[in-house]
């Protein structure tokens, strides 16, 4: 668990794109009639993929959550891009809150499709339950940075 | 870019050039500060303002896509539209009309549903009602238990020639995991009655052939063939897919691709 903290940012990376291509490949299935998700055998996720659920007004679940994933990328590699680029300062905190609040707010909606899943449609589909545990690892791994104090702006600034 | 930095200093040497160095450096580094300063002197409040409204985005979801809310199709009152074009057990149109379009389908795929809502109308005005073109329907049914309950409730249907109008609720019912429940099938048997004139659906009857569970046997047997025909033809097994004389229309294509295909085959006395 420590070495997972340790690496943490890079980590946070490596899941906003693994989130990108779980949640891409499923709005590839959602969008081309003609393709079926590939679930290996483990779970339905055609019944998933084909249940009321899987659109809000018509736009797929899925889709909305590739433009979650990309949100979070965007914002991960930003703090990285401004550490590096400013001799390891540390980014503005309000990049931390926003990648904080979309995972939590990615992690409650899957919570909610995961309960769907289980209890109204009867049926799990793998790669919706991966996205539920990236997404549920970001909002983790992202909350450490919510912790970092502002800097004293009043000192910044210099002597007024 | 830290060590870049440094190896820039380095080289710099001493005189105006590093003094002049040192202060866009300055300059920069007050710059940066300030941008950084910006967002941070309200990223407290953002944080905070962002959070809540993640949670109410989320809760709005939510609430649309509740089960039973407003995305479903289950609260619409279902209406028969009724057909001037002969119907013989699951064969729609005219027995000897020249083109016949064999529809391979699931009553839980969602892209069937759409067929047959936006698109079988228009092939019925168009086509159907002037005896060029038939359908027959082919059960596939791939989304589990709820679509073989409502083959083998349709089935039933058949018995009584009231495939199509059966046909019809089921497609207008589709829904979430369940839907095709023995009480959901006599129920929509029963929005179907009201629709025509009274006894021409025996319920009675019909209840009892869903309950023996009978049909289930004829949906497997269907379902086998049909999935032998598509495999062959498309190295795969999915919902819609539609051969019209023996050409391939795989899944809810818009009208016209329907249109350009029967156009080709409609025989030159034949319109």
């Amino acid at each position: 668990m420590a070495f997972l903290f340790a690496r943490r940012r890079d980590l946070l990376l490596a899941l906003a794109i693994a989130g990108v291509a779980v949640a891409g490949y499923l709005s590839w299935v959602a969008l081309d009639e003609e393709q079926e998700a590939a679930c290996s055998g483990v779970g339905d996720c055609q019944t998933v993929q084909g249940s009321e659920f899987a659109e809000i007004a018509g736009v797929p679940i899925a889709v909305l959550g590739l433009g979650m994933y990309l949100a979070l990328l965007a914002l991960i590699a930003a703090r990285r891009w401004w550490a590096a680029l400013r001799d390891g300062e540390e980014p503005p905190q309000a990049l931390a809150g926003l990648t904080f609040a979309l995972a939590l707010g990615g992690t409650l909606y899957s919570a909610y499709l995961t309960w769907l899943e289980l209890f109204e449609i009867e049926a799990i589909c793998v790669w919706c339950v991966g996205s539920a545990v990236i997404v549920t690892l970001l909002m983790v791994l992202a909350a450490p940075d919510l912790r970092t104090a502002p800097r004293n702006i009043e000192a910044d600034a210099g002597p007024s | 870019m830290g060590s870049r930095r440094r190896r820039r200093r380095r080289r710099g040497g001493a005189g105006s050039g590093q003094q002049s160095d040192q202060q866009a450096e300055q300059q920069a580094q007050q710059e940066g500060r300030g941008l950084k300063a910006t967002i941070d002197s309200f990223g407290g409040f953002l944080t905070i303002g962002v959070v809540v409204a993640t949670v109410v985005i989320v809760a709005a979801l939510i609430w649309f896509n509740r089960p039973g809310g407003s995305n479903s199709a289950g609260d619409l009152e279902f209406e028969y539209r009724g057909s001037s074009a002969p119907v013989d057990g699951k064969l729609f149109g005219s027995p000897d009309a020249p083109i016949r379009i064999v529809a391979f389908e699931d009553f839980t795929c969602g892209h069937c549903g759409d067929f047959n809502r936006d698109t079988k109308p228009l092939l019925e005005e168009e086509y159907i009602n002037q005896g060029l073109v038939s359908i027959e329907y082919r059960h596939l049914p791939l989304l589990g238990p709820d679509s073989v309950n409502a083959a083998a409730a349709s089935e039933c249907a058949v018995d009584q020639n009231l495939f199509w109008p059966y046909h019809d609720v089921l497609f207008q019912r589709q829904g979430r995991a369940g839907w095709a429940s023995e009480g959901n099938l006599k129920s929509f048997a029963r929005e179907v009655a009201e629709q025509l004139p009274e006894g021409a659906f025996d319920l009675d009857e019909f209840d009892s052939c869903v309950e023996s569970g009978i049909k289930e046997l004829v949906v497997e047997e269907e379902a086998q063939q049909a999935a032998q025909v598509l495999q062959g033809l498309l190295g795969r097994l999915s919902t819609p897919n539609f051969l019209i004389n023996g050409q391939v229309v795989p899944g809810a294509q818009p009208i016209d691709v329907f249109r350009d295909v029967i156009d080709s085959l409609v025989p030159d006395d034949g319109g």
